[in-house]
């Protein structure tokens, strides 16, 4: 039976050379065996200290059984990931690199954040799968076999943390669905690389990886819940994708379309020639396509190729496709936050949150600004309510509940766990 | 500029379309259009039923398909259904193709039905994946066919080319088994497996020689025509050795052997609920009119081989030299006939130009033997030079290999010029076909008393065990040859020297086959000047 919400808290841990490093953990619940989640943040600079601190933090509880780390590709990954796995005696780990960290105090850059399941209430089991850009689908079943470990739960979800930079996400969403059926959801993000956009890392057990998914079959004797929102809308008129293949877009309406893509949005003169300054710009200027019902799917435009005017994306923007340029505001995006949380914790049957894990598109920084994204992060932790957050500035987000879409891009995907 | 349409249903459709087409091959066309098909309807589910069989789905875990839920989805006309774990979910049910069984099925959780527009969507998207489907077949049956095609025309033996056709029926028709019988030369009540496919030892010695009213292949020989049985188990006249290992349904075409029905060639499979639909059945038809092209095409060479030593053999070597081009004229022609406009632009122009360049051998093949003939029957002698007979014979070879002319002698002689041409032609044909890589032919001649003797030598060697006069028999080829000759040059040649007296041998020493024809001829100047020699 789960304790009584009063009994349950959170602990605030400072440190007087650092204030911001902080803990949360939750107390056992026991509904068929125990099950907690704790958070440890740090954003030390030393990759070492920085991952034992934060694993130190995350390891509240007896029996671990599973890390997750978002930490900057800023630090010595090894390293760092050598002292979590002194701190933790080796429990089964994956984790990113990120684009900016999220924790329950708000939004960071250039830290580390760990979470931590434990209890004999969890079942976990991890794969990775390496060379992933030529082989996405089989890749992605390949990870979704670790779900055979965690035995007959009632409830389990497939958290899968993938290169965004290595092609066609979807393909391993749909090689990963092929394996787990629609009975059990997918949640996960595409790791970061602060918006350099050259390589990320996927992190498992003490290796550091690339062009890998990382992935972790979860299975609980009570529910998890995933909640997904964007907050976008179309505006204008429509375009067609009159040649587009490999995630790539060369042509809106049969007219090259990087040119298509800078004129009709005005783009400012640095976006034209500047490969940083259009990332930016992209950010808040995704593409919209159109579903059968609910929000319209987000493409984010990644970056540009000066030479041949193509636009690069996330996942397929398929040819003959309709597209609409999207507009998100600071209303509409924080709308949204609180709209992906309800729904996450709707699913949890009235149980209260041991914790959240948020992955939210680094492009929604773009429209909040630094101040909205504190903002964005305190709404979570107030739907969590006291149990801890935990997230991390995606490249893409992962989130299949309905249906069999389940690659997101410019949303916030919410998980939260009972 | 054309404003695209924003309708819902024309947009889906528009991406499914791109989406489908894009595929290469059916098993990724077939899981990629349900994958499509669901995401543009939001189903969790999805899958192809065809004949009671699940061909692909996707939304199950992987070994978890269910499929009796799916077949009774199939066939009946359910609105909702319960999904194992997902619940209630509401069913769409649509044909693929008209007249056929496969059905495309879609469940979306939840109690909301499927709206007509959508079903007609969905009808639509079935459609286009059928398309697809069928030319995806159709490539594949051509690409096999045409394989098979060159390994007729390549003479590739016959055991190697039946074997080709019937491992080609399995993969083509996606089946475990496949043989080719014919009419038993000693019983033609009977017939006899000559090339099978997916048949163990002890079932293949079971089902060898059976009568021909029996098992689909005995009765397309006797019917002349398509034979399907279904439920073969159960079925009257089957093969008793198949009904023990509980084959399921088999289908057999007729072989024909210059027109006259000699076999047929059969496919089966084990698995239940397999039927074999149109474009299945044309598959078949078409690869039995190719088992039919190579053992007509073969039993040629029989004949020929048969008639070596009789008065026929002028009239067979040349019906069967005509044939092997007009093999592969008449083949490429068909193809183009029946399947022109489906064929992609490569393979109809590979077919074309194979024709071409047979039609080309086949003018020359009628050439040599004018020649031959005229050399046999006109024998005029006439007096010529003996450096101007080597430098004509070598014209037109130079192209092909470096020819080097080295000591002839400067000589006028009397003799069949014609003849005597004729068969340098061969030997260097036969030179440069068998130098490997970029090997020098050489020629050089010279009179000794009233003979003259001409060599063409190029590098390489004779298999020990070779008997020389064995060359000069019909049909008889190196292991590396590169023209698409069938063997009859040399023999040819030995007969056209036979005519004029002269006679060909064959020396493999130093790294090099020399063939030396030696040929009675009048002197008639003295020798002017001889070359010093090394």
């Amino acid at each position: 039976l789960d304790l009584p919400r009063s009994l349950k808290c959170r602990i605030g841990w400072t440190d007087i050379s650092n204030m911001d490093h902080t803990l949360d953990s939750t107390l056992p619940a026991s509904d068929n065996g125990t099950r907690w989640m704790g958070v440890g943040h740090s954003n030390a600079q030393d990759s070492s200290t920085a991952g034992a601190e934060a694993a130190k933090h995350a390891l509240q509880g007896d029996d671990p059984k599973l890390l997750v780390v978002f930490c900057s590709d800023s630090y010595d990954l090894q390293a760092l990931l050598d002292a979590v796995n002194s701190e933790s005696g080796g429990v089964p780990l994956i984790g990113c690199s990120t684009a900016g960290e999220i924790a329950t105090n708000g939004p960071a850059q250039s830290s580390v954040v760990v979470t931590a399941f434990g209890g004999s209430g969890f079942s976990v089991s991890t794969r990775a799968a390496m060379d992933v850009s030529s082989r996405l689908r089989d890749a992605g079943a390949e990870v979704a076999a670790s779900l055979e470990d965690v035995g007959d739960r009632p409830h389990r979800v497939l958290m899968l943390l993938t290169d965004g930079l290595a092609g066609d996400q979807q393909e391993i969403v749909r090689g990963a669905y092929g394996v787990v059926g629609a009975e059990v959801p997918l949640v996960g993000g595409c790791a970061g690389d602060d918006l350099k956009m050259k390589v990320t890392r996927q992190l498992w057990d003490d290796k550091v990886l690339g062009d890998a998914i990382v992935a972790a079959a979860i299975g609980s004797h009570a529910p998890i819940g995933i909640g997904v929102r964007h907050g976008w809308k179309k505006v204008g008129e429509p375009m067609l994708v009159t040649k587009s293949g490999n995630n790539r877009v060369y042509a809106l309406d049969d007219q090259p379309a990087l040119d298509v893509y800078l004129d009709r949005l005005d783009a400012p003169e640095e976006a034209r020639t500047d490969h940083a300054a259009f990332t930016q710009f992209a950010l808040t200027h995704p593409l919209g396509l159109s579903g059968r019902s609910g929000e319209p799917h987000v493409r984010f435009v990644g970056e540009a190729n000066f030479d041949d005017r193509s636009l690069g994306c996330i996942a397929e923007v398929p040819q003959s496709a309709l597209v609409w340029f999207m507009e998100g505001d600071e209303d509409s995006v924080l709308h949204a936050t609180d709209s992906a949380c309800a729904e996450a914790l709707e699913s949890l049957e009235g149980k209260p949150p041991l914790g959240m894990i948020a992955f939210d598109c680094i492009a929604r920084r773009g429209v909040l600004g630094d101040p909205g994204i504190v903002r964005e992060i305190e709404r979570v932790a107030s739907h969590a309510d006291g149990a801890p957050v935990a997230g991390f500035y995606t490249y893409g987000e992962i989130a299949r509940t309905r249906g069999i879409s389940g690659f997101h891009n410019q949303t916030l995907v919410v998980l939260a766990v009972s | 500029m054309v404003v695209p349409s924003t309708d819902w249903s024309t947009q889906q459709l528009a991406e499914f379309l791109a989406a489908v087409s894009s595929f290469t091959d059916e098993a990724s066309a077939t899981r990629g259009a349900i994958e499509r098909a669901a995401e543009a309807f939001e189903a969790e589910v999805g899958a192809i039923v065809r004949d009671d069989v699940v061909v692909a789905s996707v939304g199950f875990p992987s070994g978890r398909v269910p499929t009796d839920q799916l077949v009774g989805l199939a066939d009946g006309v359910r609105q909702n259904t319960i999904v194992d774990g997902i619940g209630v979910c509401s069913v769409a049910v649509v044909p693929i193709e008209e007249r056929q069984p496969a059905r495309l099925i879609l469940a979306r959780a939840g109690e909301g039905e499927f709206t007509v527009q959508e079903r007609n969507l969905l009808r639509a998207m079935a459609r286009v994946l059928a398309l697809t489907l069928t030319m995806l077949e159709r490539q594949k049956l051509l690409e096999r066919l045409s394989k098979i095609q060159r390994s007729i025309s390549h003479r590739a033996p016959l055991q190697e080319v039946l074997d080709a056709i019937t491992a080609g029926a399995t993969e083509l028709l996606g089946v475990e088994v496949a043989g080719l019988r014919v009419v038993d030369p000693v019983d033609p009540g009977y017939s006899l497996i000559v090339s099978t496919s997916g048949v163990s030892g002890e079932l293949q010695e079971s089902i060898r020689r059976t009568p021909l009213g029996e098992g689909a292949g005995g009765r397309a020989i006797l019917e002349e025509g398509l034979v399907m049985i279904d439920h073969y188990e159960t079925a009257p006249d089957t093969v008793p050795g198949f009904v023990a290992n509980h084959l399921q349904v088999a289908m057999a075409a007729p072989v024909y052997e210059n027109g006259v029905v000699a076999g047929s060639l059969v496919v089966a499979s084990y698995k239940s609920g397999r039927r074999f639909n149109d474009s299945e059945q044309e598959g078949l038809l078409a690869l039995a009119e190719h088992a039919s092209l190579a053992l007509t095409d073969a039993k040629t060479v029989d004949a020929m081989r048969e008639a070596q030593r009789s008065k026929d053999m002028f009239l067979a070597m040349v019906s069967h030299e005509l044939k092997t081009p007009l093999t592969v004229i008449m083949g490429a022609l068909r193809t183009l006939q029946v399947h022109g406009t489906d064929l992609p632009e490569e393979l109809s122009n590979e077919m074309l130009d194979a024709g071409w360049k047979r039609g080309k051998e086949l003018e020359r093949l009628i050439d040599r033997l004018l020649q031959g003939a005229r050399a046999e029957l006109a024998g005029t002698e006439e007096e010529v030079r003996v450096s101007d007979l080597v430098t004509e014979a070598v014209q037109g070879f130079e192209h092909a290999r470096e020819v080097r002319v080295k000591d002839v002698p400067d000589a006028l002689v009397r003799m069949d010029k014609h003849a005597v041409l004729e068969v340098l032609g061969i030997l260097l044909e036969n030179a440069v076909a068998h130098s490997p890589g970029h090997g020098e032919v050489t020629v050089d001649a010279s009179i000794d008393g009233s003979d003259l003797s001409v060599s063409v030598a190029n590098p390489g060697s004779l298999p020990d065990d070779l008997d020389p006069d064995s060359l000069f028999l019909p049909f008889q080829r190196g292991s590396a040859v590169r023209s698409s000759g069938v063997g009859l040059g040399l023999y040819i040649a030995g007969r056209v020297a036979e005519s004029v007296d002269g006679k060909i041998s064959v020396k493999s020493e130093d790294g090099q086959v020399r063939f030396t024809l030696r040929v009675p001829v009048q002197t008639t100047a003295a020798v002017l000047e001889r070359p010093s020699l090394p």
